[in-house]
């Protein structure tokens, strides 16, 4: 410990060694440094560098150690990665009536899509568990809630294109593991078009009775999962081929496209590195005009004789 | 009071001491250990403020001791606490 005091003293500027240095290491001869004493001598050099600076270098400094602290800091926040894909609903057949409007099944699907029921399924999927840390500690409701946090679906607008016939939109998620994040949009993108499909199958069915058939879908799906079996409803052209097999058939009522896959991130979007290093920069700013403003002064403070 | 300059200048107005020996004053007559990065840094304020100085030969254990001017600020710092102190106790009572 003698050894680590001796160290921190040469912490101390130089002017105020020459003045004070033989005098401080025989009162650490006297009083033997503790662990507490270590810290208070590393906090007065820290103090006395500071003071002996002019008010341009401690600001200088001090923005210095800010800037690379906060670039530093942003390395202990978890990475986030975004994926997103795009998709379509139009009118099937433009010329025929289907039964509701365009931006009413637009907002039906998403209502389902964001269920309780539908997140709850994708959280609990074995091929996904999402959420692990989170689901030990919270219950799953706000775990649900944050996953809604997490999920951006926003429409979008393709000049040419009437809001009457087409809705764009786009389903972005946000999470700490590049693939599980690219596959939990291909989740979503899966369970728009089944929602899609299954509310034309039975037009007239409730949200109770849509939450009662995606719990035994989610039970059919583990049961094919144990038993090995490869559900075909996990392939993106699935409920692509349904539509248009029933298009086809010349019913009417609404086809769901995917424009864009589900894309793989390669690069977080989160922390943003530049965010983080300046407001390190701008608290090591204001700490050095505090430092200043509490001494009273902006010149410098140890001026000792050599 | 725990302002290291108030209770290095109070130890120094009995008598010139030398950094340990206020260490060890200030422990028994206010409970603070002063750490010796803090205790140094007060002395470095106090000696540029001119409110104490080096006395004696030039040793390994320098002493120090406590100006005229030193003096009138310990007496002006020590008025504002009495003031605080009385004013407190008189509230408690009343209280």
């Amino acid at each position: 410990m003698r050894r680590m005091a001796r160290f921190l003293i040469r912490l101390y500027p130089a002017q105020w060694r020459a003045r004070y240095g033989e005098e401080f290491q025989a009162l650490l001869e006297d009083a033997p440094p503790r662990w507490s004493s270590l810290f208070d001598l590393f906090g007065g050099a820290m103090k006395m560098q500071l003071s002996s600076l002019s008010f341009r270098r401690r600001v200088l400094l001090l923005s210095a150690a800010g800037l690379f602290i906060g670039f530093g800091g942003s390395y202990l926040v978890t990475p986030q990665y975004a994926s997103q894909a795009a998709m379509s609903l139009a009118v099937a057949h433009p010329g025929a009536a289907p039964e509701g409007s365009l931006p009413g099944m637009y907002m039906r699907l998403e209502t389902e899509v964001t269920s309780r029921t539908t997140l709850s399924a994708i959280i609990q999927d074995p091929r996904l568990d999402l959420y692990k840390n989170l689901r030990r500690s919270e219950p799953l409701e706000d775990v649900i809630e944050s996953m809604r946090h997490d999920i951006r679906i926003e429409p979008v607008e393709h000049p040419g294109m009437s809001s009457r016939d087409w809705v764009g939109f786009v389903i972005r998620f946000q999470y700490d593991d590049p693939h599980k994040t690219q596959q939990t949009v291909q989740a979503l993108v899966t369970k728009f078009q089944e929602a899609n499909f299954n509310g034309q199958r039975t037009p007239s069915v409730t949200a109770a009775d849509n939450d009662e058939m995606m719990r035994l879908e989610v039970r059919v799906a583990e049961l094919e999962r144990k038993l090995g079996i490869e559900d075909p409803a996990n392939s993106p052209q699935y409920y692509e081929n349904l539509a248009q097999q029933r298009a086809r058939s010349g019913s009417t009522g609404f086809q769901l496209n995917v424009l864009d896959a589900p894309s793989l991130p390669e690069q977080p979007v989160k922390p943003n590195r530049a965010i983080f290093a300046a407001s390190g920069f701008g608290a090591g700013v204001t700490l050095a005009l505090l430092f200043s403003l509490i001494r009273g002064r902006t010149t410098p403070v140890v001026a000792l004789p050599a | 009071m725990s302002d290291p300059s108030l209770l290095v200048l109070s130890s120094l107005a009995e008598a010139d001491r030398h950094g340990y020996a206020i260490m060890q004053d200030v422990e028994a007559f206010a409970g603070v250990r002063l750490g010796p990065g803090t205790l140094y840094g007060a002395i470095t304020r106090l000696e540029e403020r001119g409110w104490i100085k080096p006395v004696g030969p030039k040793d390994r254990r320098q002493a120090y001791r406590i100006t005229p001017s030193g003096r009138e600020h310990l007496q002006a710092e020590l008025a504002g606490l009495q003031q605080v102190v009385r004013t407190g106790l008189t509230r408690l009572k009343h209280a």
